[in-house]
């Protein structure tokens, strides 16, 4: 009995909106000089005149603010699944170039349900810009390449969990990113030097900080199957002896939360026997043996002779799924 | 001579010198009646010492994105003779934009531009989008600002206007 179930591609239940904050700060670049210089016009004696003041200049400070958005509030993973990851994006909101350096943090975020584990190390660079962890990322080393990012420029950023063995179906993990400036973080309006060009840096609305969860869904949806056989004999019995038939039952039951998506059935045909055209059946209806889009069922010979039912997508919701076929003892 | 125009002053003092039948309006000239200074300050909250909050200026030393700056322009007469039909004139700075109503000056009519050329009253300041609408220009577009003192400016007297823009 083989059972092959799709459920790779487990569809996130939860379709949470992110409310991201405006990730774009269109100020004035750091280190800018504004100046101003007034004119008067005036009458003396008749005569017109004209005179120009000072040029006063006032010199554009550096702000330091940080924004995080994250793709997925809600991803799903397996009990026990190493390296799931969350996927960041690290924007730098402020008007000069800035270093960050990233924290992450799994242990005690906030009211979930159990702590994800960290990964060693924890934090990637999405390097190859695929969206997800892939071998091409560079992992971040904290002094080492803390990444540096112009004014509204941003990176996208990996944090990699474990998900524990005991965590149990819909329970929720969470998992956080902290970024901060290098030049400095604190209360709104806190003064740093060492601003771009060596104008002083003031922390923004964000204090120059950012930090944003995920969170972990863990599914542990299973696909179980129950086989049976009655053997029923050309004499009237239920002898297994050439010639006689053997009715396969097969009940698939779903459980747990998530969706098997596209699950498909396949069962060989046992060795010296034949399958009985027409037998297969899904709850009761009869499919055909013919391949193609005409129903869920088929027949097929190669690689092997086996039978094949696509029970499309399922959930716990679907309820048992019985599969019924024929063959006759060679 | 009195018809002798600022322009030909200021491209040449030396022949308005020669020109001129009096010596000391010809000083006053060179060096000017009005002096006119500007100045950049911020807001800042402080406690008094009556213990109520209460609001200072001080230098703008820095500043950021979407901070305001206060700018003042002082203009004092230093001649003997009164100075007449004043007008104080700033460019909105670069990078900067003006805050709505903030233009204040004590016996002044106060008119702004979007081009730098035509003036007038913030409620009769017109532009014209893209799409061929007039409409009122926006405190933001403006990028001029013009200050007429109706009163001439007696020996000696000084008097200030100010107005505020923030950084873009």
């Amino acid at each position: 009995m083989s059972l092959s179930r799709s459920i790779a591609a487990i569809a996130a239940a939860f379709a949470l909106c992110a409310v991201a904050p405006d990730a774009h700060a269109l100020g004035t670049a750091a280190g800018t000089s504004i100046q101003s210089t007034a004119q008067v016009s005036y009458q003396i004696g008749g005569s017109t005149l004209s005179a120009s003041s000072n040029t006063s200049t006032v010199t554009v400070a550096e702000i330091l603010d940080t924004v995080i958005t994250i793709a997925s509030p809600t991803v799903s993973a397996d009990a026990g699944a190493a390296q799931q990851e969350l996927v960041f994006t690290v924007t730098n909101t402020g008007n000069g170039t800035e270093t960050f350096e990233l924290v992450a943090l799994s242990a005690g975020v906030g009211s979930d349900d159990f702590d994800p584990e960290l990964a060693v190390p924890a934090i990637y660079f999405d390097t190859d810009d695929s969206g997800d962890f892939s071998a091409a990322d560079t992992a971040y080393v904290p002094g080492t390449n803390d990444p540096t990012l112009a004014a509204d420029a941003s990176v996208r950023v990996l944090v990699l969990n474990s998900i524990p063995l005991s965590a149990t179906d819909g329970s929720r993990g969470r998992s956080q990113l902290t970024a901060r400036a290098r030049t400095g973080f604190g209360d709104p309006g806190t003064v740093f030097s060492g601003g771009d060009g060596g104008v002083e840096a003031v922390a923004g609305m964000t204090r120059a900080e950012a930090t944003l969860f995920g969170e972990y869904l863990v599914q542990s949806f299973e696909l179980t199957a129950v086989k049976s056989q009655t053997f029923q004999d050309q004499f009237g019995g239920t002898r297994p002896v050439p010639g006689a038939r053997i009715n396969y039952q097969i009940v698939v039951t779903p459980s747990g939360s998530g969706t098997a998506v596209g699950a498909m059935f396949t069962d060989l045909i046992p060795n010296d026997t034949t399958y009985v055209p027409g037998s297969l059946e899904l709850n009761n209806a009869v499919l055909t043996d013919a391949g193609g889009n005409d129903d869920a069922g088929e027949y097929v010979t190669t690689p092997a002779p086996q039978v094949r039912v696509n029970l499309g997508d399922l959930t716990s919701a679907s309820g048992p799924q019985t599969i019924e076929f024929a063959v006759t003892i060679n | 001579m009195r018809k002798l125009k600022a322009a030909n002053w200021k491209g040449g003092p030396l022949l308005a010198f020669a020109l001129l039948a009096s010596a000391s309006v010809a000083a006053a000239q060179e060096k000017g009646c009005i002096e006119l200074a500007t100045s950049a300050e911020v807001e800042q909250q402080y406690v008094d010492e009556q213990g109520h909050n209460a609001t200072r200026l001080v230098p703008a030393d820095k500043i950021v994105p979407g901070e305001q700056v206060v700018w003042t322009i002082t203009a004092k007469n230093v001649c003997d003779t009164p100075a007449e039909n004043i007008v104080i004139a700033n460019p909105v700075p670069e990078h900067m934009s003006y805050v709505a109503s903030s233009a204040m000056g004590v016996g002044t009519e106060i008119t702004f531009s979007v081009d730098g050329k035509q003036f007038l009253p913030a409620n009769e300041l017109r532009v014209t989008d893209p799409d061929g609408a007039a409409r009122v220009a926006r405190a933001d577009e403006y990028r001029a600002i013009r200050w007429t003192y109706t009163a001439p400016f007696p020996k000696g007297a000084t008097a200030f206007v100010r107005y505020r823009a923030a950084v873009n």
